[in-house]
């Protein structure tokens, strides 16, 4: 509870956070003024999709930075030794600093996606149950690529390799996972497609943006041709699941092995 | 209090300790010195556990720091420590407290009159001066009651006034067994009973009449 506190106060009192969030707010607004021309049927659908694919850009960016940056700053202020030596494990340590963050950031960033759901309301026909989807697949978002910057966080040892670990990590999410999938387009089949399959689902942003348009309606299960069943051969929230558990547990456990493989502290 | 028996320590095969042999007593004051680079703080952070080592032991009041118990024995100032600077003084010191169980507010008050923080402790740490950052940072120790003080530089970086007041702090502390990190000698000679000295990973420890007149200061 005293990690939540004292991170939001850190937070709350800097600029970083409320950076971010008014940047999330300047995009939410212009992709709703766009969407208001959309035809009427599906334009929530449409609005919540347009949404997403603005995020994919922006979310991680902001989420690894400022994950990542809350505990390089923990290594430089020297309250992480401070702590380690007092009472925590580096565990310990990041479990609390995981949560505090995850909170503060989550509570900021879904608030907005709460208050936008007033304008949603006044400008398309209104589906809750679409909308708790979409918060569903944001909110993941933010969690995975929160739990990457504390791991990025937890094994680099200065500003300046962090800066290029965050865009590195963005880099490989956003283009180098799809140019190296596209490299093997080619070769694909019905009989390894499974294998395909699994490597292209343990992008989360390809797996969140299957789980938002086929829980819309926007890409329909039921006609779908054999190489695309082979493809789909688990349900699209069971995909999203395994990549919530693989990547931030995986992160997790890696960010304290490795922490410790290096001697630092 | 503090016991090191042959701890070897290396960084990528080369060895920066060599079989070290260290032990504070009760009410020890005992300064570290060495030149820059010989092994001071791969020593502290081994004592600290923060660098894990292969070779040797390290006990704390006769528990081994590679066991559970022995941190609530011990307090740690780091060198340059700039703790939360969007927080208060207070905000700083209530986060630190609160990893023992509850926040004591007359001992919290106790620890920040003794630094003379007590007025200060509304501000952000973002204004205060370094001399400043460490005596809260002294106050923190102060607050945990530990019997073993590790010191790491406090006095680094300081002008001479924050010197003058780090060093008055830690005058007062009577009692406690101290490992105290310095590259001044004459912070040395106000404040310590006993010098270790650091040289090519070997260490030898004198009391300070023999060191000073070993190395004719």
């Amino acid at each position: 509870m005293m990690y939540i506190w004292k991170e939001w106060k850190e937070q709350s009192r800097g600029k970083g956070i409320w950076l971010s969030l008014i940047m999330l707010i300047l995009i939410s607004i212009s992709v709703l003024m766009q969407a208001t021309s959309f035809p009427s049927d599906q334009g929530f659908e449409v609005f919540l999709l347009s949404l997403y694919d603005v995020n994919v850009y922006v979310i991680p960016l902001l989420t690894l930075f400022l994950a990542s940056f809350s505990i390089i700053q923990e290594k430089e202020q020297k309250t992480l030794y401070f702590l380690l030596t007092k009472k925590e494990s580096y565990r310990s340590f990041l479990w609390k600093k995981s949560v505090a963050v995850q909170f503060v950031t989550f509570s900021l960033f879904m608030g907005w996606y709460f208050i936008l759901a007033i304008p949603m309301k006044f400008f398309f026909t209104f589906h809750l149950g679409h909308y708790l989807v979409f918060f569903v697949v944001l909110s993941i978002l933010i969690i995975i690529f929160n739990q990457i910057g504390l791991f990025l966080g937890s094994i680099v040892s200065n500003r300046m390799q962090l800066i290029g670990a965050n865009i590195f990590v963005w880099f490989l999410f956003i283009f180098l996972f799809d140019l190296i999938t596209l490299y093997y387009l080619p070769y694909i089949t019905v009989q390894n497609m499974k294998w395909f399959s699994l490597v292209y689902f343990l992008n989360p942003l390809h797996t969140l943006r299957f789980y938002l348009e086929t829980s819309t309606g926007m890409f329909p299960l039921e006609h779908m041709s054999r190489l695309m069943e082979k493809m789909v051969w688990l349900p699209p929230a069971v995909f999203l699941l395994v990549d919530v558990v693989i990547w931030v547990l995986s992160t997790f456990l890696l960010a304290t092995g490795l922490h410790h493989k290096g001697g630092r502290v | 209090m503090i016991e090191i028996k042959g701890l070897s320590q290396f960084y990528q095969k080369k060895e920066v300790l060599h079989e070290v042999d260290l032990h504070v007593g009760q009410g020890e004051i005992c300064a570290l010195v060495g030149r820059n680079g010989a092994g001071k703080s791969t020593l502290i952070h081994s004592v600290l556990g923060l660098l894990p080592y292969k070779k040797g032991e390290i006990l704390i009041k006769g528990i081994s720091n590679r066991k559970e118990g022995w941190k609530s024995e011990l307090a740690y100032l780091p060198e340059k420590f700039h703790l939360y600077s969007h927080l208060t003084g207070e905000e700083n010191f209530r986060f630190f407290a609160s990893l023992e169980k509850e926040v004591n507010q007359k001992r919290m008050e106790e620890s920040l009159r003794m630094v003379d923080l007590w007025e200060q402790r509304g501000q952000r740490v973002a204004g205060y001066s370094k001399g400043m950052l460490q005596r809260l940072g002294l106050a923190m120790m102060l607050y945990y009651r530990s019997d073993i003080l590790i010191l790491d530089e406090p006095t680094s970086g300081l002008d001479p006034v924050g010197r003058k007041e780090v060093l008055s702090v830690i005058k007062r502390l009577k009692g406690k067994t101290i490992l105290f990190s310095s590259h001044h000698i004459d912070e040395i000679i106000q404040i310590c009973s006993h010098v270790a000295f650091l040289e090519e990973g070997k260490l030898r420890k004198y009391s300070l009449g023999e060191f000073l007149q070993v190395y004719s200061w």
